[in-house]
């Protein structure tokens, strides 16, 4: 068995001067789940979709299990399953017979055929639905039917092309609950989505790709740990007694900013990001006699990790941009 | 999810609960395991189709309704003879539902996958294009030969009205139903093309003519249609050569409907050349040896096909394509010139085609006297053949809708043609035509009109240096995409190298 359940190195696709995909490599490890995250037109489809063999790249490669996708598209299709952004289904076909059909494309035989569609119709609640019409379902069901689409071959890798989008939030958790489900049974999912929040709870990692190149690889906690695009964090502080006391006490104290006064203290910005600084601000607030019953740092949420990072990437360009040429030799 | 279940909402557990009865397996044994996944889907789906039920309904209607009237009639006043009025009402209803109204159902076969992004679900199943695009035809042939066989008993009815030829309406139904499958090869391959003015106006067109032959050519003269196709005669060996060419034709569209959506790396044109240059050799020979004038045609009408393939494929391809060709070394590189995907190696395949051409008709002709005619058609066609793919080199390099613009630009050739051919019966000055003989298509009827003992060679020469212009063009186009093979190749040794 490979190291990775997806690793892609250098992937590059162009269409004709566009660069949709630029550079890109990252790894995604056996039974995670990882979020493609990235603004509407970033690359994410044209990378799910040479990760599904659905395209090839200009240069570079791309390995589900170790194996080349571009060499070997049939036996990578066998390891994934695909669900797109968007799809249309089937006219004058009911939600089993769309089932038997792929399940039958699969080359699933008599008893098996059946045993596979009864366990991807329970697994994702699609009984029920056996005799509608597969036109006529909601959003929702739709893509429950497809995830069931996905599943009918067991794949080991589940490769899902903003699943949530267009869901109501009802059957958004129905989905992350399905999603959940998965991963538990040691499946791996590359998944994109703009919901950002909800990839912050279902997913082991998160990958950031802006302009066709990956701006960030970590996981959701460090992101909402992290600080802010000038390098500082916040915090929530609550004292006894005034409130401006805290207020007056920042004036005093250079690496410490008031962000805004509240009802019962302030919330401060503490200029670099370093636990060891914060405990010592802490320690110093206290010995200077402010009577402290709260003080914890704020969590960001992933849209702002998301647009500090950006903010940081247009930055350090907007700094290439402005230096001067140095030439060597 | 409106009808979801609560118990999956609020917690994780058992995705089915006990008391939902199991799904209604028993309904997808309706098709047996043998048959092709596509077929089981086009066919639950087609038939359930308004206009597959409808057609199907009206025809057995319209039928029984005049088997009745013409059964009272016919007892009323105890005369002979309705027999034949019968056969060419049942014809003419049997040939309008399958050679115009089945066909049209195939327009939007592929076309919807595509818009529905269902065609890429397809391709990541064990399903290839090609099985895509058969599923889709024989599902609508089958429906087709359903509708033959709900006719048969019309058929055998109307034998007691007399005057019956057993095996030439025997005959004739064959011939229909194989024009029917292939008019439907056309359109399921066609109904690929990204553009929609083509997917529909040619279809469209084809049925209009299609009705027309029908109601006024084929059944005021069924038995002079049958009597072409009887043994023992002439234009048996015609019938023969016309039905291969109609197999043709239907394998080269839907196959061309494949490669349309097949993933760039599965290599579709290398098959698809070899049969064409197949039948493109097989045919001249054989039909050669019934009229040299047909063979001709006959092979100029598969260059035409092949032509319109090769010269506008997408160019760019993935080097794994190169892989098969590079186990032959030198040799197979130079095969992958010819037979690699793409409009550039299709410029050289093109090449290889005329100068085979040429080295048939110097087996056969010489350049003088009547043959003389044979080069100047020769050599129109080969000019008309590469013109749209000379004119796109020069305004529209980097199409994306080749296919699109090379028949659209053909149409607007042999329009022109029409124009100048009227054109030339009210011009006193017939020499002011020569202008436009930049455009080949307008050279056809021109040579029709000018073609003297005087001017045969210079006529000749002409048609064969424009089409010579017109392929340095292409040419020109294709060297860059040339030189990428190069590339490509070497990536792909170096890739086996590293991975060996």
């Amino acid at each position: 068995m490979s190291e990775h359940a997806i690793s892609v190195r250098n992937l590059f696709r162009y269409f004709g001067t566009l660069k949709a995909v630029d550079g890109v490599s990252f790894d995604v490890p056996h039974g995670s789940v990882c979020g493609f995250v990235g603004a509407n037109g970033a690359g994410k489809t044209t990378a799910m979709r040479i990760l599904a063999t659905l395209d090839y790249p200009t240069m570079g490669g791309a390995e589900i299990c170790g194996i080349n996708v571009v060499n070997h598209p049939d036996k990578v299709r066998s390891l994934i399953g695909w669900m797109p952004d968007h799809f249309g289904n089937y006219e004058h076909m009911t939600v089993l017979e769309y089932l038997d059909f792929y399940a039958r494309a699969l080359g699933y035989r008599g008893a098996e055929r059946r045993a596979r569609i009864e366990e991807v119709m329970a697994f994702a609640d699609l009984v029920p639905l056996a005799d509608r019409l597969s036109n006529k379902l909601s959003k929702g069901m739709t893509q429950r039917l497809c995830l069931g689409r996905a599943l009918i071959h067991d794949p080991q890798i589940l490769i899902m092309d903003e699943p949530a989008a267009g869901l109501d939030p009802r059957a958004r958790v129905e989905l992350k609950h399905l999603i959940r489900l998965l991963a538990e049974e040691g499946k791996t999912i590359f998944i994109s989505s703009h919901i950002l929040s909800e990839l912050g709870e279902m997913c082991d990692s998160l990958l950031f790709i802006n302009a066709g190149r990956i701006v960030h690889h970590g996981d959701a906690e460090s992101l909402m740990q992290g600080s802010d695009a000038a390098g500082g964090a916040y915090y929530d502080v609550q004292v006894l007694g005034n409130p401006q006391a805290v207020s007056d006490w920042v004036v005093l104290n250079p690496d410490v900013e008031v962000a805004e006064s509240r009802k019962r203290g302030s919330r401060i910005r503490i200029t670099v990001n370093d636990p060891e600084k914060s405990a010592e601000i802490l320690r110093r607030m206290i010995r200077d006699g402010l009577q402290v019953v709260e003080f914890h740092r704020e969590q960001r949420n992933l849209e702002d990790a998301f647009i500090d990072i950006l903010g940081k990437i247009e930055q350090s360009n907007a700094q290439a941009a402005v230096l001067p040429v140095t030439h060597h030799g | 999810m409106d009808d979801a279940n609560p118990a999956l909402v609020s917690a994780p557990g058992p995705a089915l609960p006990p008391d939902l009865p199991p799904p209604p397996l028993e309904r997808i044994n309706d098709f047996p395991d043998g048959i092709s996944p596509m077929l089981v889907k086009e066919l639950r789906q087609g038939l359930r189709t308004y206009t597959f039920v409808i057609l199907f309904l009206v025809l057995q209607g319209l039928l029984a309704l005049v088997l009745m009237t013409t059964g009272a009639a016919t007892s009323a006043s105890s005369s002979g003879g309705a027999g034949d009025l019968v056969s060419q009402i049942i014809f003419c209803f049997f040939s309008l539902a399958v050679l115009v109204i089945q066909p049209l159902r195939g327009v939007s076969a592929i076309s919807l996958e595509i818009k529905q992004n269902t065609i890429d679900l397809m391709v990541l199943t064990r399903l290839s294009a090609w099985r895509i695009v058969w599923g889709k035809w024989c599902s609508i042939v089958s429906q087709s030969a359903l509708i033959l066989l709900a006719i048969l008993p019309y058929l055998i009815l109307r034998y007691f009205f007399g005057g019956m030829q057993l095996f030439a309406e025997l005959f004739l139904m064959l011939y229909i139903f194989i024009i029917s499958g292939t008019l439907t090869a056309i359109t399921v391959g066609l109904s690929a093309v990204p553009s929609v003015l083509i997917r529909g106006m040619i279809p469209i067109a084809g049925a209009i003519a299609m009705s027309i032959f029908v109601l006024w050519g084929l059944t005021p003269s069924l038995y002079v249609f049958v009597g072409y196709l009887l043994p023992s005669s002439h234009e048996f060996l015609g019938a023969i050569g016309f039905l291969a060419l109609t197999l043709y034709i239907g394998y080269f569209f839907l196959d061309m409907g494949a490669s349309m959506i097949a993933p760039a790396a599965e290599n579709r044109a290398t098959r698809k050349r070899l049969i064409g240059l197949g039948v493109f050799t097989v045919s001249y020979w054989i039909l050669q040896a019934m009229d040299p004038d047909i063979a001709l045609a006959g092979a100029l009408v598969v260059m035409a096909l092949i032509s319109l393939d090769i010269l506008t494929e997408r160019a760019d391809f993935p080097r794994i394509v190169c892989g098969p060709f590079l186990r032959f070394g030198t040799l197979g590189r130079l095969v992958g010139r010819l037979l690699y995907p793409g409009y550039a190696s299709g410029a050289l395949f093109f090449a290889f085609l005329t100068v085979l051409l040429v080295v048939f008709l110097m087996l056969q002709t010489k350049l003088q006297g009547p043959a003389l005619r044979i080069w100047a058609t020769t050599g129109t066609s080969i000019a008309v053949m590469i013109f749209p793919a000379a004119i796109m080199q020069l305004f529209a390099r980097k199409s994306t809708q080749r296919f699109s613009l090379y028949i659209s630009l053909q149409l607007i050739c042999f329009t022109l043609a029409i124009i100048f051919s009227a054109l030339f019966d009210y011009l006193t000055d017939k020499t002011l035509l020569w202008i436009f003989c930049p455009i080949p298509t307008v050279l056809v009827p021109l040579i029709d009109e000018v073609w003297t003992a005087g001017n045969q060679l210079t006529i000749t020469f002409v048609t064969w240096v424009l089409a010579g212009l017109y392929y340095l063009l292409v040419l020109a186009g294709a060297l860059p995409h040339l030189g990428r093979m190069s590339r490509l190749e070497n990536e792909q040794l170096h890739r086996e190298d590293f991975q060996s």
